[in-house]
């Protein structure tokens, strides 16, 4: 898979480059002619998230030119591997910019002696680890939900298909969600309710939005939700597999 | 003699279309095999089988006794219809990109390839002409110590120069041990590399002979027995 890894990089290597030059220049930009402290920080989050996003689509897009490239399909590999290899190479991606953002969010708190995040982590450092971790997964499920309905879509040869792709995305993210609710209760656990609470109606606010939540008071709920994503991952993982090989043409 | 290559019954159907219908032949060790016919008859599908980018409707296709899959695609070097490599690549990348997956690459015959076709190393692929890429491409498959070797329309769109070039290659460097099957429409141009000829027509084969047996039986070349099968 590492061999995988290494040309999917290569062939992403001009955007992924693109990306991280044109983040560093606006960053520099900001810092140069803003002097507005809110506003600062307003522009830096949001070039962090289009950053965010572009890593996010591309190994979406990689996976998608993998499908069809014959050159990959006629490798004497495992098809796990071409599923795996994008996969990799977009965690590793988000985890480095998510690694630089928190640098320099750490660096930004330290100068500007706004302690009161820093305090947060600090009182609750497994809590903060848990939810990192539980990002990381969240992005790994989230993909292979996605590359499960572009599979099924490459599998069907009719027109529209990319269509049906995207409506088997919404009925498959919103079943899962429908599903936890009803085992896990109204916690949001599941795929787009990572860490935020008090919401159990709303499956898409995301990130941190009560900062008095203690990730470590659900440990219950959460690993059963885990749990759950994971066997669903396996399983749609398993039959991508069998699409792969039976069903997807070049 | 085993056969090199055995296909039972094989149908490949998208919706009512029949690309291949009930398809049945088999091809032995050290032959260079011309599948002939005109365009859309199912060359390419046929060939896209055998190396495992298409599954069949029905029937079964083995490759070297093994059922085609991730097995056989070890087996199997296949030069298709569209390049093998990507539009980053310099031809050494896409040299490396060969030996990184495939156990069996010659690195020294891709080397020994790469001059006789008169390839830079350094040449970024997206640059290369049609006739340099298909050299590219040809050269890729056929620096793998395969057992079978699959070029579809290794000559389609290239100038006679340049034809000659890729049919000189093929004679002289692939693998005598194993077997290759040329497909294309151009027959003049390529008939006197073959051994045997697979005529094929509307998804079904319609003759696999001998070349030597066609000329001896039918007073004909190659050529002209295509056009006889192929009159409209």
């Amino acid at each position: 898979m590492m061999k995988l890894l290494k040309y999917d990089f290569k062939r992403n290597s001009a955007k992924i480059l693109g990306v991280a030059v044109v983040l560093i220049l606006a960053q520099i930009s900001m810092m140069l002619f803003i002097s507005n402290n809110t506003l600062l920080v307003v522009l830096t989050m949001l070039a962090y998230m289009i950053a965010g996003v572009i890593l996010f689509i591309t190994p979406i897009r990689t996976y998608s030119y993998n499908l069809k490239a014959y050159h990959r399909k006629l490798l004497p590999l495992h098809t796990l591997k071409s599923i795996f290899s994008p996969i990799a190479m977009g965690c590793i991606c988000l985890l480095i910019l998510g690694l630089i953002a928190l640098i320099h969010g750490y660096v930004y708190l330290t100068v500007y002696e706004n302690s009161r995040i820093l305090d947060i982590i600090k009182m609750y450092p497994v809590d903060t680890i848990i939810a990192l971790i539980n990002v990381i997964w969240l992005i790994i499920h989230i993909l292979i939900i996605i590359f499960l309905a572009i599979t099924i879509a490459a599998s069907i040869r009719i027109k529209g298909s990319f269509w049906i792709g995207i409506v088997i995305f919404f009925i498959i993210v919103n079943g899962l969600s429908w599903i936890e609710n009803l085992l896990f209760g109204g916690s949001d656990w599941g795929s787009f309710g990572v860490i935020s609470e008090g919401s159990s109606n709303s499956t898409m606010n995301g990130i941190v939005s009560n900062v008095n939540f203690i990730p470590s008071s659900h440990t219950g709920e959460m690993i059963g939700s885990f749990i759950f994503e994971l066997v669903c991952s396996v399983a749609f993982l398993y039959i991508m597999v069998k699409l792969i090989d039976r069903k997807v043409e070049a | 003699m085993s056969s090199l290559l055995q296909m039972n019954d094989i149908t490949k159907s998208y919706g009512s279309k029949h690309a291949l219908n009930d398809v049945s032949l088999e091809i032995g060790p050290g032959k260079i095999v011309g599948l002939l016919g005109s365009n859309g008859s199912g060359k390419s599908t046929l060939m896209k089988m055998v190396s495992g980018l298409v599954q069949p409707t029905r029937g079964t296709l083995t490759v070297a006794g093994i059922p085609v899959g991730l097995k056989s695609k070890g087996l199997v070097s296949f030069m298709p219809d569209r390049p093998l490599t990507e539009s980053w690549m310099k031809v050494r990348d896409a040299i490396v990109f060969f030996q990184d997956f495939y156990d069996d690459f010659d690195i020294a015959k891709a080397r020994e390839m790469l001059q006789f076709m008169k390839l830079n190393e350094s040449d970024r692929v997206n640059v290369l002409s049609k006739g340099m890429n298909e050299r590219l491409q040809l050269t890729l498959a056929l620096s793998r110590d395969a057992k079978l070797y699959l070029l579809d329309e290794p000559i389609g769109g290239v100038d006679p120069v340049a034809r000659g070039k890729i049919l000189d290659a093929i004679v002289e460097y692939y693998n005598e041990d194993s077997s290759i099957i040329i497909s294309t429409h151009l027959v003049r141009d390529i008939e006197r590399i073959f051994d045997e000829v697979i005529f094929i027509r509307e998804g079904e084969i319609v003759m696999q002979e001998e070349v030597e047996n066609i000329r001896i039986k039918y007073g004909k070349s190659v050529d002209d027995m295509f056009k006889e099968v192929y009159a409209e």
